[in-house]
């Protein structure tokens, strides 16, 4: 599985060059250097799966203004570094969600609001929404709440903020190590009806099929 | 209808959409611009509320209920304080009552503002949502002052209100409703005259006058088309019928006549909080006493009470047997209808760029279709 | 009222139940009559909801229609039961369009079937496979507990009602203590009462 700093195979062929020519140090130098800029321009795409996303609009309008953190919101996935789940999960949500994500370029970020992806929250005993939403997808920040208020959802990006500057393991480098285990919890609870993922061809997973 | 559906393109519109009112969505049949087929798609933020309402008490229920509509809660507290109520025969004090009154005139602003902003941000004028969300982040301030949350209150308990007026209350919201005023006249010049909301909302999505009554369309898109009806007026509860309010209608329908209406339903709003706030009893019970209060037993008996959102009438049907549990809670929001019957019938022969903005003005809230 | 003398010569009884509320049971059999006269002939043109209870123990759903008038100043529920098993009802798509959407909400939460109705497909579930979900004997925590199992817990959370338990002991412990210190406090004063009048009288 395709991993690394640059979230592409450039990643591997640029530091072969860089070893080759004895600047290891720059290279790491360049990787705080983009590390830093990556940290302060995340695009945002708002996902509203559940009630969190009533407290978006005050967060990215004037009063609360998360644009000053560096914090922008974007229309289309493809675009975006980060993808906010703002509430609970419907089984019929958590499908498009998946292929929301997978849509997504590396490096790619998921923050979760509210109670309800950590633990079910208030609808523990519905039939009809997930409880641990990090068994499905890699959750970077779960900014916890009923509902989170817009301060609570700009500590949440600037806690991801300090992760990305200190280049700490994000989720998507995980999603990526374990892509058999997070697809057969998601075909466990989905019943195998997932639409067909941008990245792997999941249905012939097992004998190794590349899409 | 086949042939017409040659040719065309599917799309959807939503559910990760930024100009959608919610996570739900709409399938679109696309011929070059033009709409074809308009399918409705709900489902995705469905709980099982009226499971979940089953499973417990009243007091369990209370605190849920009012995430039935995110955006607007406080007519669904309201709604399931009075199906109790009714049940239960409790009767509660005037003062209450004024209290009760107050908080859903506040969300009705409220609701309306955060409207504003959707239905400027949805034609591309960018600067209406950054002041009107903003606006309405002021009275959500009044609400945490009063109630101690921000969006849901949880505050309207069968019997009466969970906390008494903090001091100096009315002062402070009166002083809100005098920048209210201000502001009003400021959106007044920049959005409901502005030349492309005029351009763009007139003569879209106009809805047939014939229609309204029959297939039971409510709120803003009833009193667009000329029909002078409101819960408040028809069917008078808590203060209303001691309130003096005018119902603002227009003639002509379309996406622009709601706005319209809209705007004059918030000065309605703010004269009605003018009333309440020197009408205020001062004394008075705020609270009823109920003898075991954690687990009143509901009468195996069912009742019907509607109350008037900011979208419409909101109704809920309910029932119970005899136990500490509820035996079945309906809600029937304003947006059911509006969602299925009507967005599907508007949309066809409009173009792609005034799906949001139509969506916007019906005051479709996904959350209360499918609960 | 009028309608209630207009119900009378169909044999049918209008109970008031609040303000603006009015109720009308009906059977099966006459119901699709009775709405078609509500709407032709007593002016009840808007059919406001369509709803459905669940009532296991006597074996039959609660069908229930909320009508209104032109005016629309009072709500009457006309009320119908029918059979748990095989539910069937009449469609009223036809006559008033929004049925339509309530209806398919039905079929999906309660398994009522509406022949005729044309469009009987998902509504806000998908791929379901299970039970009606609305119908009681569904049993929603053991289907939540089958398919999402908690999260463990970090180890340090407290159990809460052992937690009340303790609490409302520790109350009574110290409403004991106090009232014994107060009985103490109390024959202390009586014992130095009289040696402090007594001082006083010195």
């Amino acid at each position: 599985m395709e991993s690394g700093f640059y979230g592409s195979s450039l990643d591997d062929s640029l530091k072969c060059k860089f070893e080759e020519s004895g600047l290891e140090n720059t290279h790491k130098i360049m990787e705080k250097a983009v590390n830093w800029f990556r940290s302060r321009s995340i695009f945002v795409v708002a996902y509203g799966t559940g009630c969190g996303a009533i407290e978006m609009p005050p967060t990215f309008t004037s009063r609360y203004d998360a644009e000053r953190m560096g914090v922008i919101g974007v229309a289309t996935p493809r675009q975006a570094d980060l993808i906010i789940l703002s509430g609970y999960l419907a089984y019929k949500t958590l499908r498009r969600v998946i292929r929301t994500y997978e849509q997504m370029q590396r490096p790619r970020y998921i923050m979760t609001l509210g109670s309800c992806p950590i633990n079910g929250g208030m609808y523990w005993d519905s039939y009809n929404t997930i409880k641990k939403l990090d068994d499905y997808i890699p959750v970077d920040v779960a900014v916890t709440g009923c509902m989170p208020r817009p301060e609570a959802v700009i500590d949440g990006f600037v806690l991801l903020q300090k992760r990305i500057k200190n280049g700490e393991k994000a989720g998507w480098e995980k999603y990526d190590e374990n892509f058999e285990f997070y697809k057969d919890n998601q075909k466990r609870v989905l019943g195998g009806h997932i639409d067909p993922s941008y990245e792997t061809d999941w249905y012939n997973l097992k004998s190794g099929g590349k899409a | 209808m086949k042939n017409n559906l040659e040719n065309t393109i599917k799309i959807f519109h939503g559910p990760q959409h930024p100009g959608i009112t919610g996570n739900m969505s709409v399938e679109l049949d696309l011929l070059g611009e033009t709409i074809k087929r308009a399918q409705t798609h709900v489902g995705y933020l469905h709980r099982g509320f009226e499971k979940l309402i089953e499973r417990r008490t009243v007091v369990q229920a209370f605190t849920i209920v009012c995430r039935i509509c995110v955006p607007e809660p406080d007519p669904n507290e309201e709604n399931f304080a009075r199906a109790v109520e009714n049940l239960t025969g409790l009767e509660i004090s005037e003062k209450a009552k004024y209290i009760r009154t107050m908080v859903l005139e506040m969300q009705r602003l409220a609701t309306m503002f955060l409207w504003m902003g959707g239905q400027a941000g949805s034609i591309g004028l960018g600067l209406i949502p950054q002041w009107s969300v903003c606006d309405r982040d002021y009275m959500l301030d009044r609400f945490e002052e009063l109630t101690g949350g921000r969006v849901y209150h949880m505050y309207a308990f069968p019997g009466g209100v969970r906390r008494d007026l903090p001091e100096g209350f009315l002062e402070r919201l009166s002083d809100l409703l005098d920048y209210y005023e201000k502001r009003i006249i400021v959106y007044n010049n920049t959005f409901f005259d502005n030349v492309i909301f005029r351009k763009r909302a007139i003569g879209v999505g106009v809805v047939n006058r014939d229609d309204v009554l029959k297939n039971a369309y409510v709120g803003q898109t009833m009193r667009g088309c000329g029909i002078k009806k409101d819960v408040r007026k028809d069917m008078p509860y808590l203060m209303y019928d001691k309130l003096d309010f005018d119902i603002p209608i227009q003639q002509d329908g379309d996406v622009y006549a709601r706005a319209i209406v809209r705007r004059d339903e918030m000065l309605q709003s703010i004269r009605i909080l003018r009333q309440i706030i020197k009408q205020m009893p001062k004394e008075g019970e705020i609270l009823q006493k109920i003898p075991k209060h954690r687990k009143f037993k509901l009468p195996s008996d069912d009742t019907y009470v509607q109350t008037e959102s900011a979208r419409g009438a909101m109704s809920y049907y309910m029932a119970g047997d005899g136990s500490e549990k509820i035996r079945r809670m309906q809600v029937r929001g304003p947006s059911l209808v509006h969602a299925y019957t009507l967005l599907e019938k508007l949309l066809v022969n409009t173009e792609l760029a005034d799906v949001a903005m139509t969506m916007n003005s019906l005051g479709i809230c996904p959350p209360e279709i499918e609960r | 009222m009028d309608l209630a003398s207009k119900l009378e010569r169909l044999s049918l009884e209008l109970v008031q139940k609040q303000d603006y509320l009015y109720k009308v049971t009906v059977n099966l059999e006459r119901l699709e009559s009775l709405l078609l006269s509500f709407l032709n002939e007593f002016g009840y043109i808007t059919l406001d909801s369509i709803n459905c209870r669940d009532d296991l123990e006597d074996g039959f759903f609660t069908i229930t229609y909320c009508l209104q008038t032109k005016k629309r100043d009072h709500i009457v529920m006309v009320q119908t039961k029918i059979q748990r098993e095989n539910a069937s009802l009449p469609t009223m798509h036809t006559i008033w369009p929004q049925a339509e959407i309530m209806e398919r909400e039905m079929h999906e939460m309660f398994g009522v079937d509406f022949p005729g109705h044309p469009t009987l497909i998902d509504f806000a579930l998908e791929y379901w496979d299970n039970m009606p979900p609305l119908r009681r004997d569904f049993d929603t925590l053991e289907y939540v507990n089958s398919m999402n199992p908690f999260r463990k817990q970090r180890g340090d959370a407290l159990d809460a009602k052992e937690e009340m338990k303790k609490k409302r002991e520790a109350k009574k412990a110290a409403k004991l203590k106090a009232e014994k210190e107060a009985q103490t406090k109390a024959a202390l004063e009586a014992q130095n009462n009289p040696s402090d009048e007594v001082k006083d009288e010195e």
